[in-house]
Protein backbone atom coordinates (compact mmCIF):
# COMPACT_ATOMS: atom_id res chain seq x y z
CA UNK A 1 0.00 0.00 0.00
CA UNK A 2 2.44 3.22 1.15
CA UNK A 3 4.95 2.18 -0.94
CA UNK A 4 7.84 4.69 -0.06
CA UNK A 5 7.98 4.63 3.69
CA UNK A 6 10.87 5.59 5.86
CA UNK A 7 11.70 2.03 7.37
CA UNK A 8 14.44 3.37 9.54
CA UNK A 9 14.00 1.70 13.08
CA UNK A 10 13.63 -1.96 14.26
CA UNK A 11 12.01 -3.39 17.33
CA UNK A 12 14.51 -5.75 19.02
CA UNK A 13 13.76 -7.57 22.78
CA UNK A 14 16.36 -9.92 24.09
CA UNK A 15 14.22 -11.67 27.41
CA UNK A 16 11.27 -9.58 28.42
CA UNK A 17 10.17 -6.16 27.48
CA UNK A 18 7.76 -4.27 25.82
CA UNK A 19 7.69 -1.66 23.10
CA UNK A 20 4.75 0.41 20.63
CA UNK A 21 3.90 -0.25 17.66
CA UNK A 22 4.55 1.91 14.45
CA UNK A 23 6.36 1.88 10.94
CA UNK A 24 9.19 -0.36 11.36
CA UNK A 25 11.64 -2.00 9.40
CA UNK A 26 12.22 -5.56 11.67
CA UNK A 27 10.42 -6.64 14.69
CA UNK A 28 12.64 -8.83 16.41
CA UNK A 29 11.30 -10.87 20.12
CA UNK A 30 13.67 -13.48 21.51
CA UNK A 31 12.32 -13.96 24.65
CA UNK A 32 8.60 -12.77 25.66
CA UNK A 33 7.82 -9.63 24.35
CA UNK A 34 4.46 -7.28 23.96
CA UNK A 35 4.38 -4.84 21.51
CA UNK A 36 1.52 -2.38 21.68
CA UNK A 37 -0.61 -1.28 18.82
CA UNK A 38 -0.84 -1.53 15.31
CA UNK A 39 2.47 -2.33 13.84
CA UNK A 40 3.65 -2.19 10.23
CA UNK A 41 6.98 -3.87 9.73
CA UNK A 42 8.96 -5.46 7.05
CA UNK A 43 10.02 -8.40 8.84
CA UNK A 44 9.07 -10.13 11.79
CA UNK A 45 10.77 -12.58 13.88
CA UNK A 46 9.36 -14.34 17.01
CA UNK A 47 11.46 -16.67 18.93
CA UNK A 48 9.90 -17.58 21.48
CA UNK A 49 6.13 -15.65 23.21
CA UNK A 50 5.11 -12.51 21.47
CA UNK A 51 2.10 -10.57 22.19
CA UNK A 52 0.68 -8.01 19.49
CA UNK A 53 -1.76 -5.11 20.87
CA UNK A 54 -3.28 -3.89 17.39
CA UNK A 55 -3.47 -5.76 13.72
CA UNK A 56 -0.16 -6.68 12.44
CA UNK A 57 0.90 -6.17 8.45
CA UNK A 58 4.46 -8.04 7.40
CA UNK A 59 6.14 -8.84 4.35
CA UNK A 60 7.22 -11.94 6.16
CA UNK A 61 7.21 -13.01 9.31
CA UNK A 62 8.61 -16.28 11.09
CA UNK A 63 6.96 -17.31 14.37
CA UNK A 64 8.92 -20.34 16.44
CA UNK A 65 6.83 -20.51 20.02
CA UNK A 66 3.83 -18.66 20.55
CA UNK A 67 2.36 -15.26 18.95
CA UNK A 68 -0.76 -13.69 19.59
CA UNK A 69 -2.91 -11.21 18.16
CA UNK A 70 -5.21 -9.24 18.80
CA UNK A 71 -6.25 -7.61 16.04
CA UNK A 72 -5.95 -8.68 12.06
CA UNK A 73 -2.69 -10.06 10.33
CA UNK A 74 -1.65 -9.61 7.03
CA UNK A 75 1.55 -11.04 5.42
CA UNK A 76 2.87 -11.97 2.06
CA UNK A 77 4.63 -15.36 3.63
CA UNK A 78 4.09 -16.65 7.77
CA UNK A 79 5.79 -18.75 8.49
CA UNK A 80 5.03 -20.55 12.20
CA UNK A 81 6.51 -23.46 14.35
CA UNK A 82 3.91 -23.61 17.01
CA UNK A 83 1.32 -21.55 17.74
CA UNK A 84 -0.71 -18.73 16.54
CA UNK A 85 -3.59 -16.81 17.78
CA UNK A 86 -5.38 -14.22 16.00
CA UNK A 87 -8.51 -12.47 17.26
CA UNK A 88 -9.03 -11.10 13.52
CA UNK A 89 -8.59 -12.49 9.95
CA UNK A 90 -5.12 -13.78 8.92
CA UNK A 91 -4.27 -13.00 5.20
CA UNK A 92 -1.34 -14.50 3.41
CA UNK A 93 -0.09 -15.21 0.52
CA UNK A 94 1.72 -18.40 1.87
CA UNK A 95 0.67 -19.74 5.30
CA UNK A 96 2.78 -22.29 6.82
CA UNK A 97 2.06 -23.65 10.18
CA UNK A 98 3.53 -26.75 12.34
CA UNK A 99 1.50 -26.86 15.40
CA UNK A 100 -1.37 -25.06 15.96
CA UNK A 101 -3.67 -22.01 15.07
CA UNK A 102 -6.57 -20.32 16.93
CA UNK A 103 -8.06 -17.94 14.00
CA UNK A 104 -11.21 -15.87 15.19
CA UNK A 105 -12.04 -14.57 11.45
CA UNK A 106 -11.61 -15.88 8.18
CA UNK A 107 -8.34 -17.35 7.49
CA UNK A 108 -7.44 -16.05 3.79
CA UNK A 109 -4.35 -17.24 1.85
CA UNK A 110 -3.17 -18.65 -1.82
CA UNK A 111 -1.24 -21.44 -0.14
CA UNK A 112 -2.04 -23.03 3.46
CA UNK A 113 -0.28 -25.62 5.38
CA UNK A 114 -0.74 -26.90 8.54
CA UNK A 115 1.03 -29.59 9.97
CA UNK A 116 -1.05 -30.38 13.28
CA UNK A 117 0.29 -30.81 16.48
CA UNK A 118 -2.59 -29.82 18.72
CA UNK A 119 -6.03 -28.90 18.48
CA UNK A 120 -6.75 -25.33 15.71
CA UNK A 121 -9.50 -23.46 14.81
CA UNK A 122 -11.00 -20.98 12.29
CA UNK A 123 -13.76 -19.76 11.71
CA UNK A 124 -13.41 -19.65 7.70
CA UNK A 125 -10.82 -20.74 5.67
CA UNK A 126 -10.69 -19.75 2.12
CA UNK A 127 -8.08 -19.90 -0.60
CA UNK A 128 -6.08 -21.75 -3.56
CA UNK A 129 -4.71 -24.70 -2.07
CA UNK A 130 -5.30 -25.44 1.35
CA UNK A 131 -3.59 -29.21 2.71
CA UNK A 132 -4.26 -29.92 6.26
CA UNK A 133 -2.07 -33.37 7.60
CA UNK A 134 -1.84 -35.15 10.57
CA UNK A 135 2.26 -36.46 11.41
CA UNK A 136 2.11 -38.46 13.65
CA UNK A 137 -1.32 -40.34 14.52
CA UNK A 138 -1.74 -41.08 17.84
CA UNK A 139 -4.87 -43.00 19.80
CA UNK A 140 -5.95 -39.26 20.79
CA UNK A 141 -5.54 -37.76 17.59
CA UNK A 142 -9.09 -36.78 16.49
CA UNK A 143 -9.09 -34.77 19.50
CA UNK A 144 -6.31 -32.64 18.22
CA UNK A 145 -7.80 -31.99 14.94
CA UNK A 146 -8.58 -28.96 13.34
CA UNK A 147 -12.13 -27.28 13.24
CA UNK A 148 -13.61 -25.04 11.02
CA UNK A 149 -16.74 -23.50 9.46
CA UNK A 150 -16.36 -23.34 6.48
CA UNK A 151 -13.66 -24.61 4.18
CA UNK A 152 -13.26 -23.41 0.60
CA UNK A 153 -10.69 -23.94 -1.90
CA UNK A 154 -9.59 -24.81 -5.58
CA UNK A 155 -7.45 -27.49 -4.46
CA UNK A 156 -8.20 -28.97 -0.94
CA UNK A 157 -6.71 -31.78 1.18
CA UNK A 158 -7.44 -32.68 4.41
CA UNK A 159 -6.71 -34.94 7.28
CA UNK A 160 -8.53 -35.34 10.77
CA UNK A 161 -10.63 -32.14 10.38
CA UNK A 162 -14.23 -31.17 11.33
CA UNK A 163 -15.66 -28.79 9.50
CA UNK A 164 -19.59 -28.02 9.02
CA UNK A 165 -18.54 -27.03 4.57
CA UNK A 166 -16.11 -28.15 2.18
CA UNK A 167 -16.50 -26.65 -0.91
CA UNK A 168 -13.67 -26.66 -3.60
CA UNK A 169 -12.60 -27.83 -6.99
CA UNK A 170 -10.40 -30.96 -6.43
CA UNK A 171 -11.23 -32.25 -2.84
CA UNK A 172 -9.50 -34.97 -0.43
CA UNK A 173 -11.02 -36.00 2.85
CA UNK A 174 -8.64 -37.88 4.02
CA UNK A 175 -7.87 -39.66 7.74
CA UNK A 176 -9.99 -38.60 10.71
CA UNK A 177 -12.35 -36.56 8.80
CA UNK A 178 -15.80 -35.44 9.30
CA UNK A 179 -17.46 -33.34 7.66
CA UNK A 180 -20.82 -32.22 6.89
CA UNK A 181 -21.63 -31.28 3.65
CA UNK A 182 -18.78 -31.02 0.49
CA UNK A 183 -19.69 -29.79 -2.50
CA UNK A 184 -17.13 -30.35 -5.31
CA UNK A 185 -17.04 -29.69 -9.07
CA UNK A 186 -14.00 -31.51 -9.72
CA UNK A 187 -13.30 -34.74 -7.83
CA UNK A 188 -13.80 -36.14 -4.73
CA UNK A 189 -12.01 -38.51 -2.86
CA UNK A 190 -12.90 -39.72 0.35
CA UNK A 191 -10.76 -41.88 3.15
CA UNK A 192 -12.56 -45.04 4.49
CA UNK A 193 -12.66 -44.07 7.88
CA UNK A 194 -13.84 -40.43 7.27
CA UNK A 195 -16.86 -38.85 7.99
CA UNK A 196 -18.83 -36.99 4.85
CA UNK A 197 -22.56 -36.73 6.00
CA UNK A 198 -23.64 -35.39 2.81
CA UNK A 199 -21.43 -34.59 -0.66
CA UNK A 200 -23.26 -33.18 -3.84
CA UNK A 201 -21.40 -32.30 -7.35
CA UNK A 202 -21.74 -28.39 -8.33
CA UNK A 203 -21.23 -28.55 -11.96
CA UNK A 204 -19.06 -25.27 -12.94
CA UNK A 205 -21.48 -22.83 -15.55
CA UNK A 206 -24.55 -25.11 -14.57
CA UNK A 207 -27.14 -22.77 -12.07
CA UNK A 208 -29.47 -24.76 -9.84
CA UNK A 209 -31.04 -21.72 -8.30
CA UNK B 1 -33.34 -16.00 -1.77
CA UNK B 2 -33.17 -11.59 -2.36
CA UNK B 3 -32.97 -11.25 -6.07
CA UNK B 4 -30.19 -8.24 -5.78
CA UNK B 5 -27.99 -10.59 -3.91
CA UNK B 6 -25.98 -13.20 -5.23
CA UNK B 7 -24.25 -16.18 -3.44
CA UNK B 8 -20.88 -17.24 -3.84
CA UNK B 9 -21.34 -20.24 -5.29
CA UNK B 10 -23.45 -18.75 -7.98
CA UNK B 11 -21.06 -16.23 -8.63
CA UNK B 12 -18.26 -18.48 -9.22
CA UNK B 13 -20.32 -20.41 -11.49
CA UNK B 14 -21.50 -17.30 -13.62
CA UNK B 15 -18.40 -16.00 -14.28
CA UNK B 16 -16.03 -18.54 -14.13
CA UNK B 17 -13.85 -17.79 -11.64
CA UNK B 18 -12.24 -19.49 -9.37
CA UNK B 19 -12.39 -19.62 -5.40
CA UNK B 20 -8.49 -19.23 -5.09
CA UNK B 21 -8.81 -15.89 -7.66
CA UNK B 22 -11.77 -14.95 -5.44
CA UNK B 23 -10.24 -15.11 -2.39
CA UNK B 24 -6.75 -13.64 -3.70
CA UNK B 25 -8.75 -10.38 -4.92
CA UNK B 26 -10.71 -10.37 -1.25
CA UNK B 27 -6.52 -10.28 0.09
CA UNK B 28 -5.40 -7.82 -2.32
CA UNK B 29 -8.64 -5.21 -1.41
CA UNK B 30 -10.17 -5.61 -4.88
CA UNK B 31 -13.16 -6.23 -3.21
CA UNK B 32 -14.47 -4.16 -0.42
CA UNK B 33 -15.34 -6.19 2.77
CA UNK B 34 -18.42 -5.05 3.31
CA UNK B 35 -19.83 -6.67 0.11
CA UNK B 36 -19.33 -9.68 1.99
CA UNK B 37 -22.30 -10.46 3.19
CA UNK B 38 -22.90 -13.69 5.71
CA UNK B 39 -26.43 -14.99 5.78
CA UNK B 40 -27.59 -18.49 7.94
CA UNK B 41 -28.91 -20.84 5.34
CA UNK B 42 -30.12 -24.35 5.67
CA UNK B 43 -26.39 -25.62 5.01
CA UNK B 44 -25.01 -22.99 7.49
CA UNK B 45 -22.86 -19.99 6.64
CA UNK B 46 -22.83 -18.59 3.24
CA UNK B 47 -21.92 -15.67 1.53
CA UNK B 48 -23.59 -13.30 -0.46
CA UNK B 49 -23.13 -9.94 -2.56
CA UNK B 50 -24.61 -7.39 -4.18
CA UNK B 51 -25.30 -8.73 -7.62
CA UNK B 52 -25.08 -5.87 -9.94
CA UNK B 53 -21.99 -4.41 -8.38
CA UNK B 54 -20.29 -7.71 -7.80
CA UNK B 55 -20.71 -8.48 -11.57
CA UNK B 56 -19.78 -5.16 -12.80
CA UNK B 57 -16.28 -5.38 -10.39
CA UNK B 58 -15.99 -8.78 -11.53
CA UNK B 59 -15.87 -7.31 -15.18
CA UNK B 60 -13.54 -5.09 -15.00
CA UNK B 61 -10.63 -6.82 -12.23
CA UNK B 62 -10.99 -9.40 -15.47
CA UNK B 63 -10.50 -6.85 -18.64
CA UNK B 64 -7.70 -5.00 -16.67
CA UNK B 65 -6.05 -7.97 -14.88
CA UNK B 66 -3.86 -8.98 -18.19
CA UNK B 67 -2.50 -5.43 -18.19
CA UNK B 68 -1.79 -4.63 -14.76
CA UNK B 69 -0.94 -6.01 -11.47
CA UNK B 70 -3.22 -6.67 -8.44
CA UNK B 71 -2.23 -3.67 -6.58
CA UNK B 72 -2.03 -1.42 -9.38
CA UNK B 73 -5.63 -2.38 -9.94
CA UNK B 74 -6.56 -1.90 -6.48
CA UNK B 75 -5.02 1.60 -6.32
CA UNK B 76 -7.61 1.89 -9.16
CA UNK B 77 -10.78 0.85 -7.22
CA UNK B 78 -9.17 2.63 -3.68
CA UNK B 79 -11.48 5.40 -2.65
CA UNK B 80 -8.46 7.63 -1.70
CA UNK B 81 -5.54 7.46 -3.62
CA UNK B 82 -2.53 9.51 -3.08
CA UNK B 83 -2.96 12.66 -5.85
CA UNK B 84 -1.46 16.25 -5.79
CA UNK B 85 -2.69 17.78 -8.73
CA UNK B 86 -2.28 21.42 -10.20
CA UNK B 87 -5.43 22.65 -10.21
CA UNK B 88 -4.81 24.68 -13.56
CA UNK B 89 -3.98 21.29 -14.37
CA UNK B 90 -8.05 20.41 -14.28
CA UNK B 91 -9.01 22.49 -16.49
CA UNK B 92 -6.49 21.60 -19.46
CA UNK B 93 -7.42 18.13 -19.50
CA UNK B 94 -11.15 18.93 -19.72
CA UNK B 95 -12.08 17.56 -16.49
CA UNK B 96 -13.74 20.39 -15.21
CA UNK B 97 -14.99 23.70 -17.06
CA UNK B 98 -13.20 26.87 -16.38
CA UNK B 99 -16.31 28.26 -14.16
CA UNK B 100 -16.33 25.17 -11.86
CA UNK B 101 -12.71 26.01 -11.24
CA UNK B 102 -13.10 29.43 -10.78
CA UNK B 103 -15.94 28.77 -8.40
CA UNK B 104 -13.62 26.38 -6.36
CA UNK B 105 -11.16 28.92 -6.16
CA UNK B 106 -13.61 31.34 -4.92
CA UNK B 107 -14.49 29.14 -1.74
CA UNK B 108 -11.07 27.93 -1.38
CA UNK B 109 -8.73 30.66 -2.91
CA UNK B 110 -5.51 29.13 -1.56
CA UNK B 111 -5.66 26.13 -2.52
CA UNK B 112 -3.23 25.51 -6.10
CA UNK B 113 -2.26 21.95 -5.71
CA UNK B 114 -5.31 19.53 -5.22
CA UNK B 115 -5.58 16.17 -3.32
CA UNK B 116 -7.69 13.34 -4.28
CA UNK B 117 -10.49 14.52 -2.22
CA UNK B 118 -10.87 18.09 -3.37
CA UNK B 119 -10.10 16.77 -7.20
CA UNK B 120 -13.08 14.45 -6.59
CA UNK B 121 -15.40 17.85 -5.06
CA UNK B 122 -14.28 19.74 -7.85
CA UNK B 123 -15.08 16.94 -10.24
CA UNK B 124 -18.44 16.05 -8.55
CA UNK B 125 -19.67 20.20 -8.42
CA UNK B 126 -18.85 20.09 -12.37
CA UNK B 127 -20.97 17.18 -13.09
CA UNK B 128 -23.61 18.25 -10.71
CA UNK B 129 -23.94 21.61 -12.25
CA UNK B 130 -24.00 20.29 -15.87
CA UNK B 131 -26.86 17.98 -15.11
CA UNK B 132 -29.00 20.83 -13.72
CA UNK B 133 -30.20 19.86 -10.56
CA UNK B 134 -28.77 22.20 -8.59
CA UNK B 135 -27.54 25.54 -8.27
CA UNK B 136 -24.73 27.74 -7.45
CA UNK B 137 -25.08 28.25 -4.03
CA UNK B 138 -25.90 24.72 -3.75
CA UNK B 139 -23.26 23.48 -5.46
CA UNK B 140 -20.91 25.93 -3.64
CA UNK B 141 -22.03 24.03 -0.29
CA UNK B 142 -21.65 19.99 -1.54
CA UNK B 143 -18.00 21.44 -2.05
CA UNK B 144 -17.50 22.84 1.38
CA UNK B 145 -19.18 19.56 3.17
CA UNK B 146 -17.32 17.53 0.98
CA UNK B 147 -13.72 19.13 1.34
CA UNK B 148 -14.10 19.97 4.80
CA UNK B 149 -15.25 16.05 5.97
CA UNK B 150 -13.03 13.67 3.34
CA UNK B 151 -11.31 12.50 5.73
CA UNK B 152 -14.17 10.86 7.36
CA UNK B 153 -14.89 8.70 3.90
CA UNK B 154 -10.91 8.38 3.13
CA UNK B 155 -11.65 4.54 3.57
CA UNK B 156 -15.01 3.78 3.48
CA UNK B 157 -17.58 4.64 0.46
CA UNK B 158 -19.86 7.13 0.51
CA UNK B 159 -23.41 8.70 -0.94
CA UNK B 160 -24.16 12.40 -1.44
CA UNK B 161 -27.77 13.48 -0.22
CA UNK B 162 -28.88 17.02 -1.65
CA UNK B 163 -32.83 18.26 -0.34
CA UNK B 164 -34.61 20.83 0.57
CA UNK B 165 -36.59 21.63 2.68
CA UNK B 166 -39.31 24.58 3.03
CA UNK B 167 -36.72 26.37 0.32
CA UNK B 168 -33.75 26.09 2.22
CA UNK B 169 -31.52 23.36 0.57
CA UNK B 170 -28.75 20.79 2.77
CA UNK B 171 -26.54 18.49 1.32
CA UNK B 172 -25.32 15.40 3.74
CA UNK B 173 -22.36 12.85 3.17
CA UNK B 174 -23.57 9.14 4.57
CA UNK B 175 -22.06 5.90 4.41
CA UNK B 176 -23.00 4.25 1.42
CA UNK B 177 -26.39 1.87 1.32
CA UNK B 178 -27.52 3.64 4.91
CA UNK B 179 -31.49 4.08 4.53
CA UNK B 180 -32.38 7.60 5.53
CA UNK B 181 -36.09 8.39 6.22
CA UNK B 182 -36.99 12.50 6.33
CA UNK B 183 -40.36 14.18 7.34
CA UNK B 184 -42.69 14.83 4.42
CA UNK B 185 -41.54 18.13 3.93
CA UNK B 186 -37.98 17.32 2.64
CA UNK B 187 -38.07 16.61 -0.52
CA UNK B 188 -34.31 14.61 -1.13
CA UNK B 189 -33.45 16.38 -5.07
CA UNK B 190 -30.73 13.36 -5.20
CA UNK B 191 -28.58 10.86 -4.31
CA UNK B 192 -25.20 9.80 -5.83
CA UNK B 193 -22.75 6.89 -5.05
CA UNK B 194 -19.53 8.71 -4.59
CA UNK B 195 -17.51 5.62 -5.28
CA UNK B 196 -19.28 5.88 -9.16
CA UNK B 197 -17.34 9.66 -9.91
CA UNK B 198 -13.95 7.86 -7.90
CA UNK B 199 -13.84 5.41 -10.73
CA UNK B 200 -14.49 7.90 -13.41
CA UNK B 201 -12.01 9.95 -12.25
CA UNK B 202 -9.22 7.79 -11.93
CA UNK B 203 -10.23 6.98 -15.60
CA UNK B 204 -9.82 10.17 -16.32
CA UNK B 205 -6.75 10.85 -14.48
CA UNK B 206 -3.83 8.12 -15.43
Amino acid sequence: MNEKVQRKSNIVIHGTGSSHGGVVDVVRVHGVGTVGDDLDCREMHVHGQARFGGAVKAERGKVHGTCDVDGSIQAEELVVNGQITVHGDCSAETFRVRGAFQIDGLLNGDRIELTQYGPSFAKEIGGESITVRHEKVFFFSKHKSLHADVIEGDDISLEYTKAKVVRGGRIEIGRGCEIQLVEYSESLKQAKDAVVVEQRRSPLGGGQG
Amino acid sequence: MDADLISKKELLELTGISYGQLYRWKRKNLLPEEWFIRKSTFTGQETFFPRDKMLARIERIMRMKDDLSLDEIADQFSPNPDWHLPGEELVTRNIVTERVWELYQRCFPQSTSLAFAEVLAVYVLDQLLRGGDVNLQEGEMVVQTMVAHAADFANQPADLVIGRKLGISWCALVSADAQLIFDNDTKVILRLGLAEYVEELKLKVP
